[in-house]
């Protein structure tokens, strides 16, 4: 579904998504690297409690937001760096709890 | 000859064509009070409506409106402008159901009820006693108003959901009025407009504006010449320099309003508060600014740190939300603060609409303000909103 770049660089890192070790792509937006890995699911909506997906990648939309180092951000602005903390919430049907 | 040859140029070329540059009724302004009056015009009976809207940046008040169908505080020295918002808030739920039956949009009409905080126990004290003052104006209208102090745990109690601020001491509250999504309601009335048969020009510019001695009026515009038997302008800030050339001073003047849009929360208030509402989706939204700009729309960090340290102080928890999206809108305001609707003396086929309150106000637009501009029934208080009350 979603082509990588040739020139890109293909190193990845180690964060922790939703709790569990994974690797991602370095040097991109988180959106853009779990796109790449497969993982639409940005969040789910929480007033309509439906998931959502990226939409605009590029700042606008607040589709892809999520709680990244314990703060609520767009993660199509935030870059993949080693160690970092994402959270979802995929489960659950509450919305954010704060 | 040379203005009528360009004028033939202009019409072979144009999508308008020849044959429908005359009409029943032009409305220019396609807000959301010139969509409901060309609504309410074919739903009287008149047969060629045209809307003609401009869409300047400046003008676009209709999208910046917070979307309270609201009747509380309105009206304290005028018992006519207390009865009018009183009979809009009234007819709003019927009036929400037939625009969604007729157009399937569901404009998101909550009758929740409305409050207006007050922080600390002098404000608390001032809002009652204001409530007495727009009661005894009520009354001379034969009137009720059902509006209340809540005390502040009446206040935390019907909201529960979210937690109230140390300074809040209570509020004002009525339960007979709600909110809405006002760009939905633009969307509904311009679809149902145009479902009934009108015609909606979108970027046409009107220039000039001249009756002629048959009775007709011309109208110049971007697109051509079109000529009608009755006119109504409903073109906010646009509307002065349209009658001005025929004599007639409009009483209005501009006052920017700044709002504030959050990220999606789950759904936590569901009684809109006068500066704080959050919506079906979850959005909040906060804004009360009032300021003398002219008609410059733009955002300022200073409205905004007020509008939102007072929010913060009623509900704590916004200060944990993002905040995504603000913008200004230039409201059209008049020296009493009541709408203006009123036919030009000289030319009584031209009416002016020219008000702020366009959502609350809008069942009120297409059920009496329209036939009254067709001649077909006086509601008795529309007298008292002619542009020539401020003439003294």
């Amino acid at each position: 579904m979603f082509k990588q770049e040739t020139d890109q660089t293909k190193e990845t890192v180690k964060v922790l998504l939703d709790g569990e070790p994974r690797e991602l792509q370095s040097g991109v937006s988180v959106a853009a690297a779990l796109l790449a890995d497969g993982q639409i699911i940005s969040r789910i909506s929480p007033s309509s409690h439906k998931p959502c997906a990226p939409h605009c990648l590029m700042g606008v939309c607040f589709e892809c937001q999520m709680e990244i180092d314990g703060v609520q951000q767009q993660s199509c602005i935030v870059q993949v760096k080693e160690g970092l903390k994402i959270n979802r919430r995929l489960t659950g049907s509450k919305g954010e709890e704060k | 000859m040379v203005e009528y040859c360009r004028a033939s140029l202009l019409f072979s070329t144009d999508y308008i064509g020849f044959q429908l540059s005359s009409a029943d009724v032009i409305v220019i302004g396609g807000g959301i009070t010139g969509a409901a009056v060309g609504l309410g015009l074919l739903e009287e009976g008149a047969e060629k409506v045209f809307i003609f809207d401009e869409q300047l940046p400046s003008q676009r008040l209709s999208r910046g409106n917070f979307g309270l169908t609201w009747f509380m505080c309105k009206g304290g020295n005028n018992p006519n402008y207390a009865k009018w918002c009183r009979m809009a808030t009234q007819a709003w739920p019927d009036f929400a159901a037939s625009l969604e039956a007729e157009t399937g949009y569901d404009i998101e009409l909550e009758w929740t009820g409305g409050a207006i905080h007050a922080f600390g126990e002098e404000q608390f004290q001032n809002y009652a006693d204001s409530i007495e003052v727009v009661r005894k104006s009520c009354a001379e209208a034969d009137l009720d108003y059902p509006v209340r102090m809540l005390n502040r745990q009446e206040f935390a109690d019907l909201i529960p959901d979210i937690e109230i601020g140390g300074d809040v001491s209570g509020a004002m509250y009525t339960a007979d009025q709600g909110h809405v999504n006002p760009l939905l309601l633009l969307a509904a009335l311009r679809s149902a407009f145009q479902k009934k048969g009108g015609t909606y020009h979108s970027t046409l510019s009107v220039s000039n504006v001249t009756p002629n001695n048959d009775g007709s009026i011309t109208l110049q515009t971007s697109r051509g010449s079109f000529t009608c038997s009755k006119l109504v302008i409903a073109a906010g800030h646009g509307s002065s320099k349209l009658i001005a050339p025929l004599g007639e001073k409009l009483h209005i003047y501009p006052q920017r309003g700044q709002l504030m849009v959050s990220e999606r929360y789950r759904r936590v208030l569901k009684v809109p508060v006068l500066c704080t509402r959050q919506t079906p989706d979850g959005t909040f939204l906060i804004g009360l600014s009032t300021e003398d700009t002219a008609l410059n729309s733009q955002v300022t960090v200073e409205a905004m740190k007020n509008q939102a340290s007072n929010a913060v102080r009623l509900f704590p928890l916004l200060k944990n939300i993002n905040w995504v999206r603000s913008w200004g809108a230039i409201r059209v305001m008049t020296p009493d603060g009541a709408p203006i609707y009123s036919r030009l003396k000289e030319f009584e086929n031209i009416t002016v609409l020219a008000l702020h309150s366009a959502v609350s106000l809008a069942p009120l637009h297409v059920k009496a303000i329209a036939p009254w501009i067709l001649g077909k029934s006086e509601a008795p208080q529309i007298s008292h909103f002619s542009n020539y009350r401020f003439n003294v």
